[in-house]
């Protein structure tokens, strides 16, 4: 009985373990005029419903890709893959308007939008200090 | 203690060394890995992912096999869609879309029930849109050329690689709207509020009527809308119509359903309503499909038509689709006596390049 107990006290914290929470950054270039963001507002820019910022300059999005990647899509979209696949191949068929940039390396985003005024990208690793990072503005910190 | 101090010296520097090839190593790993990001990024070319031109689109392969007075077998369709799209400069865009079809007749022996859905063998290639966009702010967009009437759901969002049936609804098989127009459009979106007004021709009819509307949708998240639509226009068969349509989207954890309707001035009615499952890569539906179009050939006949379908999903936009069909007429003998009602079984394969 006591097997069976800790057997499923471990199968529950795998379960625990595997659905842990994770910070996500919404970062900007640090010269960009945009306060902080809303959840609803960022959604919106990612699957670019909305494509500008007040200033009128197109907005560039860029994503991690890999694990993060996923987790993002059920934290913040409640998709899988085939759903956010789904939502562009309808997009790109009827509009010709195309998915944002996924960067495999986190540094490459910081890279991008700290060149780039006009770029929007979501950061999770915190081995770049990212809050403190002078390369970038962060409009939005969620836990999911 | 010179040898201690000597020695202290030298652990220091040893460190400081080891420290500073550290540092490079960490610099030169991130190096290389914004490298190796930026060659996985560039590999892929295709409608998705391509930077300034999007050359791409999508392929279907359709087989079908028809149980009717006589059964016909055949690999009925296929058809490439290339799409050549892209931003001209900052606020302009492009799109053409351009079909590649093949599609193979039925023998005599069927064709008496089936004829009205089947045309003859035919190899086509056709402009199926044109248009350039100027995007003056989310709320403000012009779009002129060749388009979609952006009447109801299915028209205007019924490409093969992302839809569950094998085949339209339908009112759109026959003439009750004009599925194309050539003209102006003025379109955007206000926070949850997205609209739609066009005017122009049916590239179809001769004569080139009037065709126009509006379009009014409030969507309540991705997949959850509820959408007004009004089209104006004349049919093939040279009466003018003004059609009304709703339609409703919505989902709740793996299901969802989606309802149209669209009823026109001259007695014609249409609707459908699809609900749909999906288990990972597995989605099943059912579609209760009907229409009285009202420019029957035979007279003024109602038929409905009811459809069980399984998806494989081998990416959101690429699939394996099978589905069985069956019509019901509400005449059921055509002018040589013959039953009308038929069912048919098709598999379609669908992916976008």
């Amino acid at each position: 009985m006591k097997i069976i107990i800790l057997l499923f006290s471990l199968i529950n914290f795998t379960q625990v373990s595997l659905a842990s929470a994770k910070t996500f950054y919404f970062v900007v270039h640090p010269k960009n005029t945009e306060p902080a963001i809303e959840l609803e507002r960022a959604k919106n820019i990612i699957l670019k419903k909305i494509k500008r910022w007040d200033s009128g300059n197109k907005i560039q999005v860029f994503l991690p890709d890999g694990s993060s990647f996923p987790h993002i899509l059920k934290g913040v979209f409640n998709m899988d893959t085939f759903r956010w696949e789904e939502y562009w191949g309808e997009e790109t068929l009827r509009t010709g308007m195309k998915p944002p940039l996924r960067l495999k390396s986190e540094l490459s985003i910081i890279r991008n939008i700290s060149k780039n005024k006009k770029a929007f990208g979501i950061l999770s690793d915190t081995k770049f200090n990212i809050e403190n990072n002078k390369k970038l503005k962060v409009v939005l910190k969620i836990e999911i | 203690m010179k040898a201690f101090l000597f020695s202290t010296l030298f652990l220091i520097s040893v460190n400081l060394h080891a420290t500073s090839v550290e540092d490079r190593l960490l610099v030169l790993e991130e190096e290389i890995s914004i490298l190796k990001g930026q060659v996985n990024e560039s590999k892929k070319i295709g409608i998705l992912n391509s930077k300034r031109l999007n050359l791409g689109g999508y392929f279907i392969f359709q087989a079908e096999s028809i149980n009717s007075n006589q059964s016909a077998n055949s690999f009925r369709k296929i058809e490439t869609e290339l799409i050549i799209s892209g931003e001209l400069i900052d606020r302009w865009t492009y799109f053409n879309e351009v079909e590649i079809e093949h599609e193979s007749g039925l023998d005599k022996a069927t064709k008496h029930t089936a004829d009205r859905f089947y045309t003859k063998h035919q190899d086509i290639i056709k402009l199926e849109r044109a248009w350039i966009n100027y995007e003056k702010s989310d709320l403000v967009n012009i779009k002129a050329g060749l388009m979609f009437s952006p009447i109801g759901y299915m028209n205007r969002t019924h490409y093969k690689p992302v839809i569950l049936g094998t085949d339209r609804a339908l009112f759109l098989r026959n003439n009750m709207i004009s599925r194309t127009f050539s003209g102006t459009s003025i379109w955007g979106r206000s926070k949850r509020l997205l609209y739609e007004v066009y005017g122009g021709s049916n590239p179809t009819v001769d004569e080139t009527p009037f065709v126009g509307g509006a379009r009014l949708e409030y969507e309540f998240a991705y997949k959850k809308h509820i959408a007004f639509s009004n089209h104006n226009t004349r049919r093939a068969d040279k009466k003018y119509t003004t059609v009304n349509a709703i339609d409703i989207h919505s989902e709740w954890k793996n299901f969802n359903l989606t309802i149209e309707y669209l009823k026109d001035n001259l007695e014609g009615e249409g609707y459908y309503i699809e609900p749909s499952y999906r288990q990972g890569s597995w989605q099943f539906f059912y579609r209760y499909d009907f229409a009285d179009i009202d420019v029957d050939v035979d007279q003024d006949d109602d038929y409905h038509r009811q459809i069980l379908g399984v998806n494989h999903l081998i990416s959101g936009n690429k699939r394996l689709k099978l589905d069985y069909q069956l019509y019901d007429y509400k005449i059921k003998k055509d002018s040589n006596n013959k039953n009308k009602d038929f069912s048919k079984i098709t598999f379609e394969l669908a992916f976008t390049f």
